[in-house]
C-alpha cells in the first residue's frame, strides 16, 4: 500500500488533506508538522510520496523539497500552493518539487495528482528493476555522412547508458564526451579525409570542403558503422569509418609543452581520459572504447 | 502573421574593460560545426578590437564540453597572447575541470570560481 507522508502545519488543513487522501483507499497517510518533524517521520514511515505545504513555521516547504531531493531522491513531492506563494512554487518545483495542486482545488486535483506521480514513480521503479534484469543490448547503425547525425546519436547513447544503470550520471556525460569525439573523428578524418590543418584554417573554406566532399561520391558515399553493446559490466563503443584508416601510434602527444598552442589533436586524448580502454585495429580506421561498470556491487548482483 | 523563430545562440558575449568574456553555450548533442561558424566569427571580430587583450571563457553555462570548445580556447588564447594579454577560466565544472587538466590546460591558464573574480585578476595584472 503507498505510503503518503503529509506535512503541514495547519491542524484543520491536515484534517481536510486526511480526509481527502483516506478516500482514496488505496493509501496510507501519516502527518508532520513542518519541514523538520517531516524528515524524522521520513526516516520511520520510508514514504512513497510527500505532500507538502510551503509557508510553515521553521522549516519551510521550499527547505523541505531542496533537503529531500539532496538526501532521498526517490521521494516525489507534491507541493500545496496558497495564494501568494506562487513564486516559492515555482522555485521548489525547479529544485526538484513533481508536482503542485493549489489549496483552494484540492476537492477536486488532490487525489488524482497524488495518484498520477505514483502511476509515474511506479512505472520509473519497474523500469530500473526491468534494467537490472538486463544481460545485454546491442545496437548498430550505419550512418551517412551527416554531422547532424552525431547529435541525435550521442542523445540516444546518453538515454540508453543512462537506463542501463551501467555508470551514474556523470560518467555517462564523460562516456558520451569520448564518443562524440570519435565519431567526429571517423566523420571528418577517416570518411571525409580532412586534416587537422584544413580544420585549423579559414573557417568558411573548411565548412565549404566538408560540404565539397560531402557530396562527393567518392568521400559522401562512406558509412560511419557505429556498435553499442552493453551489458550488466561494460558498455562497448566500436565505431568504424570507411576511410584508408591513420597510425595513431604517429599523432602528436597534444599533452607536450611544444604541442599546447596546437588548435586540434586532443580528440583521442579525450577518448583515452572518459574511456576504461581505447583500441584501434591494424588499419586505423576503427575504435573500440569500453567503459566498465563504476557499481561494482550493482554489477555483482546483475552477473548471471 | 507568422514570425520565424529566433535563431538558437551558441555563444554569449560580454566586454568589461580590456577584457572580452566569452560563455559557450553548446554542449555535445546541441549543435553542428556549421551551426558555430557565424558564432565564432562573432566572437573574433570582438577580439580584433584594439583595446581588447584578454580573454575570460565562462564555462558556467556548460557543464561538459569537448574538443572543439578547447579548440575554440586555444585559438582565443592565442589571439589574446600575441596582444601581450591572458586567458582566463571561471565557473568551471568538475567534468570541465578534468579536461583542462587532461589536456594540461590547467598548467597555462588560471581558473576562477567566479566572473567578478577572474575580471578583478585581469584588471590587477595589468
Amino acid at each position: 500500500m503507498p505510503t503518503v507522508l503529509v506535512v503541514d502545519d495547519a491542524a484543520v488543513d491536515r484534517k481536510l488533506i486526511g480526509g481527502l487522501l483516506g478516500k482514496a483507499t488505496e493509501l496510507q497517510v501519516h502527518f508532520a508538522t513542518d519541514g523538520t518533524d517531516a524528515l524524522a517521520r521520513i526516516e520511520e514511515v520510508w514514504p512513497d510520496l510527500i505532500l507538502t505545504d510551503l509557508v510553515m513555521p521553521g522549516k519551510s516547504g521550499l527547505e523541505l523539497v531542496r533537503e529531500v531531493v539532496d538526501r532521498f531522491p526517490r521521494i516525489p513531492i507534491i507541493l500545496m500552493t496558497g495564494k501568494g506563494t506562487e513564486e516559492t512554487a515555482v522555485q521548489a518545483l525547479k529544485a526538484g518539487a513533481a508536482n503542485y495542486v493549489p489549496k483552494s482545488a484540492m476537492h477536486n486535483y488532490l487525489v488524482e495528482t497524488v495518484r498520477d506521480v505514483l502511476d509515474v514513480v511506479r512505472s520509473k521503479h519497474s523500469h530500473q528493476r526491468l534494467m537490472t534484469a538486463l544481460r545485454k543490448s546491442e545496437f548498430q547503425f550505419a550512418l551517412e555522412n551527416d554531422p547532424e547525425l552525431i547529435p541525435s546519436l550521442i542523445s540516444y547513447v546518453q538515454s540508453l547508458v543512462t537506463t542501463s544503470g551501467l555508470c551514474d550520471d556523470s560518467s555517462v556525460i564523460r562516456v558520451c564526451i569520448a564518443l562524440e569525439e570519435s565519431l567526429r573523428n571517423a566523420m571528418f578524418h577517416g570518411n571525409l579525409e580532412l586534416t587537422s590543418e584544413q580544420r585549423e584554417g579559414d573557417c568558411d573554406i573548411y565548412q565549404r570542403l566538408v560540404s565539397e566532399r560531402m557530396r562527393s561520391p567518392h568521400f559522401g558515399s562512406r558509412k560511419l558503422h557505429v556498435t553499442l553493446s552493453i551489458t550488466p559490466h561494460e558498455g562497448r563503443f566500436i565505431v568504424r569509418d570507411e576511410g584508408p584508416g591513420f597510425d595513431p601510434s604517429e599523432l602528436p602527444d597534444p599533452t607536450d609543452p611544444e604541442n599546447l598552442e596546437k588548435v586540434s589533436g586532443r580528440g583521442l586524448l579525450l577518448m583515452r581520459t572518459f574511456m576504461d580502454d581505447v583500441s584501434f585495429n591494424a588499419t586505423g580506421n576503427q575504435v573500440t572504447m569500453v567503459k566498465r561498470c563504476s557499481a561494482e556491487p550493482a554489477c555483482a548482483e546483475a552477473a548471471p | 502573421m507568422s514570425t520565424s523563430p529566433r535563431p538558437k545562440s551558441y555563444v554569449r558575449i560580454d566586454r568589461s574593460g580590456n577584457s572580452l568574456v566569452v560563455a559557450p553555450l553548446f554542449t555535445f548533442a546541441s549543435f553542428t560545426e556549421a551551426d558555430l561558424v557565424a558564432e565564432w566569427k562573432a566572437v573574433n571580430d570582438q577580439l580584433e578590437g584594439a583595446e581588447i587583450k584578454n580573454v575570460i571563457v565562462d564555462l558556467g553555462e556548460i557543464p561538459y564540453f569537448g574538443s572543439t570548445v578547447l579548440e575554440w580556447m586555444v585559438q582565443m588564447w592565442r589571439r589574446a597572447k600575441a596582444k601581450g594579454g591572458n586567458l582566463a577560466t571561471c565557473n568551471c565544472s568538475e567534468v570541465g575541470r578534468e579536461i583542462l587538466h587532461a589536456a594540461r590546460f590547467d598548467t597555462l591558464w588560471n581558473e576562477f570560481a567566479s566572473r567578478d573574480e577572474a575580471l578583478s585578476s585581469m584588471s590587477a595584472n595589468e
